[in-house]
C-alpha cells in the first residue's frame, strides 16, 4: 500500500511548498500504476482538516523510442498481472517488459505519465 | 509543479543519522565486497540499511546470499536479513531480470525508492553504487552531499591513476575529502607503487586512507556475516574506520 506513502508525500508537498494556497490539481502518471481510488481516499484523509481542495488528473503514459524515434502509448493490458505488479512498485521495471512496437527496442524515454505532481490552481 | 516524491524522501529519511556511499572511479575494485563488509561490521553496533544502487548490475544479494524480499505496509519495508541489517535491492522489483536504464530513468528509480522505502529504526544507510561518475553518483551527490563517501581503488594503475579525478569531483560537491580505501584485490600489495607519481600524488592528497589487505577465498564468506566479522583484517578495518569516522 505505498499509495499511503504517496498520499502523505502529496500532503507534505502542499503544506511545505505551497503554504497558504488552497486549491490544487494532482497529476497522476499512468505508469505510476497506483490504485487511484485508494490514493484519493488516503489523500483526503491526510488533508481532512486543512481546508484544501484538490482535483485529480491521470496523465496517460507516452513513450518515445531512442532508436527509431517512434512515439507510442503504454497499454497496461499488454502486460500480465505480475509484470504490472512490478511496475506498480517500481515503474522503471517497464523497461524489462515493454518494447517499442515499431523496432522492438527497450531503449525508450518515458515522455509523459511518470510520477505524481502537485500544481496550484 | 512539484514532484511529491521529494517530500516523501525527506519524510522517509528523517530519522537516518548517517549515509555512507561506497563508490569508485573504475569497476572491479571490490566495491560491493567492501559495501558488504562495511554493512556487516557496522551492524554489530547499530541498525544498518544497505542499498544496492547498482541497478543494471546488482550483486549485493549474492554477497549476502539472500533471496528475501520486501513486505508492504504504508510503503516498502526492506527485509531484516540479519540482526540489525536491513536490505534494499532493485532485484526485489526486477526479479533479477536485466534492467537497462539510463538518464532520467536512473534519477526516477533513486527518487522512487527513497520516497517509498521505510527506514524506521535504521541509523545508518550504506549505499553501494555502480563504478565511475554515473547518473547514480550524481543523484546521490545531489541528495546526500553530507554523506560519508568511501572511494575504493585497487592496486592497479588503471584504478589509482583515475581515482584522484573522481575524488576531486566529490570534494567539489561535498566540500570535504572522502575516505580512500586502497583495496589489495590481487594479493600483491602496494609496496611496488612507491615510484608511481600517480600513487604518491593520491596518497598525498587523501588525508584519510585505509589499506585493505587481500582476502583469500572471500567467496567462502558470502552470506556468513558472523564469520566475516571475525577476520582479523576486517577487525583492523573496523578499528581504522572508528579512528577516522568515530562511527
Amino acid at each position: 500500500m505505498h499509495e499511503f506513502s504517496l498520499a502523505r508525500a502529496t500532503k507534505d508537498t502542499i503544506v511545505n511548498k505551497y503554504n497558504g494556497l488552497h486549491k490544487f490539481i494532482i497529476y497522476i502518471g499512468q505508469i505510476q500504476q497506483i490504485d487511484i481510488e485508494l490514493f484519493k481516499e488516503a489523500l483526503f484523509e491526510e488533508i481532512r482538516e486543512l481546508n484544501i481542495d484538490v482535483v485529480f488528473e491521470e496523465i496517460p503514459a507516452k513513450m518515445k523510442c531512442n532508436v527509431c524515434q517512434y512515439v507510442f502509448i503504454y497499454d497496461k493490458n499488454s502486460l500480465n498481472s505480475e509484470e504490472q505488479e512490478d511496475i506498480h512498485f517500481l515503474p522503471e521495471t517497464i523497461y524489462i517488459y515493454l518494447r517499442c512496437p515499431n523496432c522492438k527496442s527497450n531503449d525508450f524515454t518515458i515522455v509523459e505519465g511518470r510520477g505524481i505532481f502537485v500544481k496550484p490552481l | 509543479m512539484m514532484d511529491v516524491r521529494f517530500e516523501g524522501m525527506k519524510d522517509k529519511l528523517k530519522n537516518v543519522k548517517k549515509v555512507i556511499v561506497v563508490c569508485s572511479s573504475k569497476g572491479g575494485v571490490g566495491k560491493s565486497t567492501l559495501s558488504y563488509i562495511i554493512s556487516c561490521i557496522l551492524s554489530e553496533d547499530m541498525v544498518v540499511g544497505v542499498c544496492d544502487f547498482d541497478f543494471t548490475g546488482p550483486s549485493l544479494h549474492i554477497l549476502f546470499r539472500t533471496d528475501m524480499s520486501f513486505t508492504e505496509s504504508d510503503g516498502i519495508n526492506p527485509p531484516e536479513i540479519y540482526k540489525n541489517l536491513f536490505f534494499l535491492s532493485v532485484t526485489f522489483f526486477s526479479k533479477d531480470k536485466p534492467l537497462a536504464i539510463r538518464g532520467s530513468s536512473i534519477s526516477d528509480v533513486i527518487l522512487e525508492l527513497l520516497a517509498i522505502t521505510n527506514w524506521d529504526g535504521v541509523e545508518t544507510i550504506v549505499i553501494d553504487t555502480p563504478p565511475t561518475i554515473t547518473d547514480t553518483i550524481l543523484e546521490i551527490l545531489k541528495y546526500f552531499h553530507d554523506a560519508e563517501f568511501f572511494v575504493v581503488s585497487s592496486n592497479s594503475i588503471l584504478s589509482y591513476s583515475t581515482v584522484l579525478k573522481f575524488i576531486s569531483i566529490i570534494v567539489e560537491r561535498t566540500g570535504r575529502l572522502p575516505i580512500l580505501v586502497m583495496n589489495d584485490i590481487s594479493g600483491v600489495g602496494f609496496g611496488n607503487k612507491s615510484n608511481s607519481t600517480f600513487y604518491q600524488e593520491l596518497l598525498n592528497y587523501s588525508k584519510r586512507t585505509i589499506f585493505f589487505p587481500y582476502l583469500n577465498n572471500i567467496e567462502e564468506y558470502y552470506g556468513k556475516i558472523e564469520d566475516i566479522r571475525k577476520i582479523e583484517s576486517v577487525r583492523k578495518f573496523k578499528r581504522e574506520l572508528n579512528f577516522y569516522e568515530k562511527i
